[in-house]
């Protein structure tokens, strides 16, 4: 772009104005003593599907945190009254329902704008309507709920899906193989003496808390039955025993 | 990419904070909220629905309270900074209450009944040129009508904008004084009254349209001294005698002249009540007459020996005449007496049997409802002098209890100490036993002896506790009574929290229940914040609870109100019993520093005053003690911080007496001190360091004698402003600085900021700033790492002067989209817990931020090492979760501070806020890592449990009958 001499300097002109008047309009509190103090920031907020008098009561509109103030009528509209010109952030505080900050400027001359709140790049003008109308983003949650106990969830649960699954394989498998058929049963047999060579010298817990327990009701008239209350022994029996049954 | 930046950031966020919510089921568990209005300036009883209830307010808050419990029904609180209530008015048909805020220039008219606001005026005329507003009158029948006049004008301001009018007004004389407004609501006109010292002037006005209908000058001799206008008359006081003159006889045909009235007594001030009523208050003495005015003499109508004060009385059924209660003292019991000031006759009088005076002060304000059947007072709300109110019920034969109190002094909170609970009985003896075993010559026999005694007597203990539950059949029923004894819980959570008000009050609170234990009140003492020094306090627990030999003792330090000598209370923080006093020790200091490091013999620790001479008077000053202090700090190093508002010094001491001046700093003459910032003392951490991804590791920059400096430009008048350009003027000062050697180790400035507020922990500061030029609140993060080899630091103790290279400073900022009140961080037992900063925003929450949040290690971009080590990528805004808001929905008015205490818990912070409301919680920054959950659940395993053994049973014997059957096969 070509421009003249007069042109350039005409045009640097207006954009140094422009950029004192945002400059200024950025930070109009401090910068003069405050000519008029009588401007108003008016809006309504609301809630779709309830009714502004069952929340209002509890709500309040803080403009630049507490340094103006202004309080809702029962039909959800509020004013907040003598704010110098400047700009300001206008937060609804309800601690039912969420609502979005709104940036409101105010010039020296009382002309008012709202624009979206962007904090992390303030000189960006999304303008907004004005006066404010604040439609809240949803009910406020605080607290989390109590997990509830379910059966359905404790079927569920992983953990569990771990020891019954397992379990099912063990109990219901069997049942469908012909343990009874003695090729069957050898070959099973071989397979169990292949895995269990090793662990045949462990120490078997079960064995261990059942001889426990069973040292404790030391009855004669059990052990009479065949000293059926000790795991290895009832084994040993049954393999005593097959000849004779055969 | 930014994308997945983003929703790593999530993640990571998501994953260490989901957790950190209450749930529904623990809503007021560990917290308890206590709402104030601030010391109360009006109050009257309203009949809302057939009941009657209190409103109050104070200059910041206006609610409406259940009369019967206490509890808020509604409350607004206005702006902090210029938001005072003025005037308070209540209109007919108790329907609507407006607040004229004359500093605001605000106007606001609220229901009554729900609180919501009605309507808002703005007093500032329209051209826009603030006036200083003289007086200000409404006209009872329509609350939207507010006549505000000042030196240039008469205004009526109306919602309505074309019944509002302005008239102008000059003044005639340069005489001037002021003026007042007077609304005759039955001629429907308003008077402006203007005083000069030559005379008065009234000018009447049409209420409507602002016509003026006369205008009456009359020239007398008129002091402003003892002159006023009051009510319809113009009042002078005249040492004993009372000149009167009634303002309608002015603008009569016939003029009148003033009536000297002598009373026989010094006149000191004169109060309008009703009408042609009022109030005369006598010089050196308590009485009071009330007498009726009228156009030739006075007449007494009631003579108060002992008077308190008055107020309307509401009644909540109709009834002829205006009723008021008169609250007077006789023979030190309290009586309310009831006058018909329109039928001026005595109704009745009631004597309330409440001591206030000598714990409480002179009861200041008092509000009375009368009951349906008996038209006799029923309640009685008073204020007493201490900032406490009762509320007093009369039934019908004249008997009266206190139905509720509320201290309002807690809403002035300027310190908070915290002081263990007695150790139990079986700790003690835990405790002896330990004695026992570390004495010298002790045998083994003997060690066994005493455990295994104590054992049985524990047990012995333990059986008759339970048999003595199951007698009176309270077996696993928690007592009501426990939670207010003193004696500590197992965990040691619940401790007493010693509460200092601006206004000399000390309370006692018990941090399980929110409960009041004790309180004192020192009248004659003030707080200023120079003697507390910058960065100490005036509570000290000088003996905590951990000896069990000695009873606990605090002490408290303030000035005394008139001379400004140092006055010092030692009292027991447990029971509140004042053990010692000194309410004017007869010198003036510059600070109170608190010496835990010199103990004496029997377990108390010194604290010190700073003179203005720069010499220092050490507490306990017993010789052993000022000797083992010579002692100590004869190697060590004693260093003082002063500051004033030209420098700031550091003064050394190495024994009690002269210090001499180590270093100082000047502050330049357009700066003086914001704030000055220390870790707490005795602060505990941890880990001395943090391991890097490549193993290494950053060893944290311990100093306990860094000091953060906060500098502010001076505040100058309105006319010189920013305008003029030169903003080095205009900035802040931070810097870190070394109070033993006097070395910045890190110094920064900032621009147009303003709200500061720091807090200084182990090796680092974060502040938050509103930045005025970007519109936005940021906070900034200052961590400060050892730069130096490892082996050259010594790590148990750090000298200022041995360490020769300067740390690493490492920073960084972020934006908090809120308005930050205040800044505190969580202290644990041993320092094992993560640290988080507690920040109190403008609309009243608390919002916990995990310190790894505010991290300056935080990288801009999600680096592999970064993510190994657990780091979380940099976002400039940190927004939090509102489920992490540590006061859910219970919000804190104006909230100022907020105190953490560690609990005897490594995973539980005790945390203490305040501001116009007070809120205490428990929080648990790394989760309750070192208790069950309160979740967990016994019978669950229990069950479990006993299943598995039934089924093992079971099991056993089918497995034995199914291996029988097999062998029979």
């Amino acid at each position: 772009m070509k421009m003249s001499l007069p042109e350039y300097t005409i045009w640097l002109f207006i954009s140094a104005l422009a950029t004192i008047v945002t400059a200024y309009a950025s930070t109009g509190v401090q910068s003069s003593t405050p000519v008029n103090s009588g401007y108003t920031i008016d809006g309504r907020a609301l809630m779709p599907g309830i009714p502004a008098s069952d929340w209002v009561s509890t709500a309040k509109v803080n403009v630049n945190g507490d340094a103006y103030q202004g309080f809702f009528r029962s039909d959800g509209t509020f004013t907040v009254s003598n704010v110098p010109s400047g700009s300001y952030i206008v937060e609804i505080v309800s601690t039912k329902f969420l609502f979005p900050p709104v940036r409101v400027d105010i010039t020296s001359k009382g002309k008012k704008r709202a624009r979206k709140l962007d904090l992390i790049s303030p000189n960006v003008v999304d303008e907004d309507f004005y006066p404010l109308k604040i439609k809240a983003l949803g009910p406020a949650v605080y607290l989390k709920k109590r997990e509830q106990f379910r059966v359905q969830d404790a079927l569920m649960n992983p953990m569990v899906l771990m020891v019954v699954l397992p379990f099912i394989l063990m109990m219901v498998i069997p049942k469908l193989i012909n343990t009874d058929d003695p090729e069957r049963k050898q070959e099973m047999q071989e397979t169990m003496s292949m895995f269990n060579t090793n662990q045949n010298q462990l120490p078997d817990m079960a064995e261990m808390f059942t001889n426990l327990f069973g040292a404790g009701s030391n009855q004669p008239g059990k052990k009479q039955v065949g000293g059926a209350s000790s795991g290895s022994a009832s084994s040993a029996k049954t393999k005593a025993r097959k000849p004779v049954s055969k | 990419m930014q994308r997945d930046f983003l929703l790593q950031l999530l993640a990571v966020l998501l994953s260490c904070l989901s957790a950190a919510a209450l749930f529904e089921d623990q809503v007021g568990k560990f917290d308890w909220l206590i709402q104030h209005l601030g010391p109360i300036k009006w109050s009257r009883f309203l009949n809302v629905n057939g009941k009657s209830q209190l409103i109050f307010a104070s200059e910041v808050a206006l609610a409406l309270a259940n009369s019967q419990d206490g509890s808020i029904i509604w409350r607004k609180v206005f702006e902090e900074q210029d938001g005072d209530i003025s005037k308070i008015f209540l209109f007919d048909g108790n329907s609507n209450i407006a607040t004229l805020h004359e500093k605001r220039q605000l106007y606001r008219v609220f229901d009554c009944l729900t609180g919501n606001m009605r309507q808002e005026l703005s007093l500032v005329p329209e051209t826009g040129a603030l006036e200083t507003i003289t007086d200000t009158a409404v006209s009872r029948k329509q609350p939207g009508n507010v006549m505000v006049v000042s030196k240039t004008s008469m205004r009526a301001i109306s919602f309505d904008e074309t019944s509002s009018w302005t008239y102008p007004l000059s003044v005639d004389s340069d005489d001037f004084v002021s003026r007042k407004i007077r609304v005759n609501e039955a001629e429907k006109t308003v008077d402006v009254v203007s005083l000069y010292n030559s005379g008065v002037s009234v000018m009447s006005f049409e209420l409507a349209g602002g016509d003026k209908l006369e205008d009456i000058r009359r020239n007398f001799e008129f002091s402003q001294d003892s002159c006023n206008v009051e009510g319809d008359f113009i009042v002078c006081l005249a040492d004993d005698s009372l000149k009167f003159l009634k303002l309608d006889g002015l603008s009569g045909k016939k003029s009148t002249n003033f009536v000297s009235s002598k009373l026989g007594f010094k006149i000191s001030s004169v109060e309008s009540v009703f009408g042609d009523l009022f109030l005369v208050h006598f010089k050196e003495s308590t009485a009071t007459t009330l007498v009726e005015l009228s156009e030739t003499k006075t007449e007494t109508i009631k003579h108060f020996e002992n008077f308190v004060s008055y107020n309307e009385l509401s009644v909540p059924y109709a009834t002829n005449g205006a009723l008021f209660a008169f609250l007077h003292s006789e023979k030190d019991s309290l009586t309310v007496t009831a006058i018909n000031c329109e039928a001026k006759t005595e109704m009745f009088s009631n004597a309330l049997k409440v001591r206030i005076h000598e714990k409480h002060g002179n009861p200041l304000l008092v509000a009375a409802a009368t009951g349906k059947s008996s038209g006799r007072p029923d309640k009685v709300f008073i204020t007493a002098e201490d900032q406490k109110t009762f509320m007093i019920g009369i039934s019908s034969n004249g008997q009266n209890s206190i139905l509720w109190t509320k201290d309002e002094s807690l809403s002035q909170v300027i310190d908070v100490e915290m002081c263990d609970l007695n150790l139990s009985e079986a700790m003690i003896t835990l405790e002896a036993d330990f004695e026992f075993a570390t004495r010298a010559k002790t045998t083994l026999f003997e060690m066994f002896y005493r455990r295994f005694s104590s054992h049985i007597s524990q047990f012995v203990g333990f059986a008759m506790k339970t048999y003595d539950q199951i007698a009176n059949q309270q077996l696993f029923k928690e007592c009501a009574a426990d939670k207010d004894e003193l004696v500590r819980d197992s965990f040691n959570v619940n401790k007493m929290l010693i509460v200092l008000s601006g206004n000399g009050k000390l309370s006692g609170i018990l941090s399980a229940s929110g409960k009041i234990m004790w309180s004192l009140w020192f009248r004659d003492m003030t707080f200023k914040k120079s003697i507390s020094g910058q960065v100490g306090s005036f509570l000290f627990v000088q003996r905590g609870t951990d000896n069990y030999k000695f009873e606990p003792k605090a002490v408290l330090v303030g000035q005394n109100k008139v001379s400004g000598n140092v006055a010092i209370i030692y009292f027991n923080p447990l029971s509140g019993q004042v053990i010692e006093s000194s309410l004017d020790t007869g010198y003036k200091a510059l600070q109170v520093i608190s010496i835990p490091e010199v103990v004496t013999d029997d377990n108390l620790k010194s604290f010190a005053f700073l003179m203005e001479d720069r010499s220092l008077k050490l507490y306990p000053d017993t010789p052993a003690n000022v000797n083992r202090f010579d002692r100590i700090f004869s190697k060590a190093l004693f260093v003082v911080l002063t500051a004033s508002n030209e420098r700031i010094a550091g003064v050394q001491f190495d024994k009690v007496g002269t210090g001499k001046e180590l270093w100082s700093h000047s502050l330049g003459i357009d700066h003086e001190v914001y704030g000055i910032y220390s870790m707490r003392e005795g602060e505990l951490v941890d880990s001395p360091g943090k391991v890097q991804s490549d193993q290494t590791v950053l060893f944290k920059y311990l100093n306990p004698n860094l000091v953060f400096v906060v500098l502010s430009p001076k505040q100058k008048e309105v006319g010189d402003s920013a305008q003029s350009g030169n903003d080095a003027k205009f900035q802040f000062e931070f810097s870190l600085i070394d109070s033993v050697s006097g070395e910045t180790v890190f110094a920064t400035t900032m621009r147009r900021v303003s709200d500061i507020h720091v807090v200084h922990s182990e090796n680092w500061v974060v502040f938050s700033v509103w930045n005025d030029k970007s519109r936005r609140t940021e906070l900034t993060v200052i961590e400060l790492y050892e730069s130096g080899k490892d082996s050259e630091r010594n790590s148990t103790h750090f000298s200022s002067f041995a360490n020769s290279s300067a740390p690493l400073v490492l920073r960084q900022s972020y934006i908090y989209p809120a308005f930050v009140k205040s800044l505190a961080t969580t202290y644990s037992e041993k320092g094992l817990t993560n640290k988080q900063v507690i920040l109190g925003t403008a609309s009243g929450a608390l919002v916990p931020i995990p310190k790894h949040l505010l991290d300056p290690r935080r990288s801009l971009t999600s680096k592999a090492a970064a993510r190994e080590e657990g780091m979380i990528p940099y976002h400039p805004v940190i927004s939090l979760p509102l489920e992490m808001n540590i006061n859910y929905n219970q919000s804190i008015a104006l909230i100022r501070g907020s105190v953490a205490f560690p609990g005897g818990l490594e995973s539980t912070v005790l945390l203490f806020n305040y501001g116009l409301d007070i809120f205490f919680t428990q929080v648990f920054p790394s989760e309750m890592f070192d208790v069950l959950s309160a979740d967990f659940e016994f019978w669950i395993i229990g069950a479990v449990c006993s299943a598995l053994f039934i089924g093992s049973l079971i099991t056993k014997k089918l497995s034995s009958y199914y291996a029988l059957k097999k062998a029979w096969k």
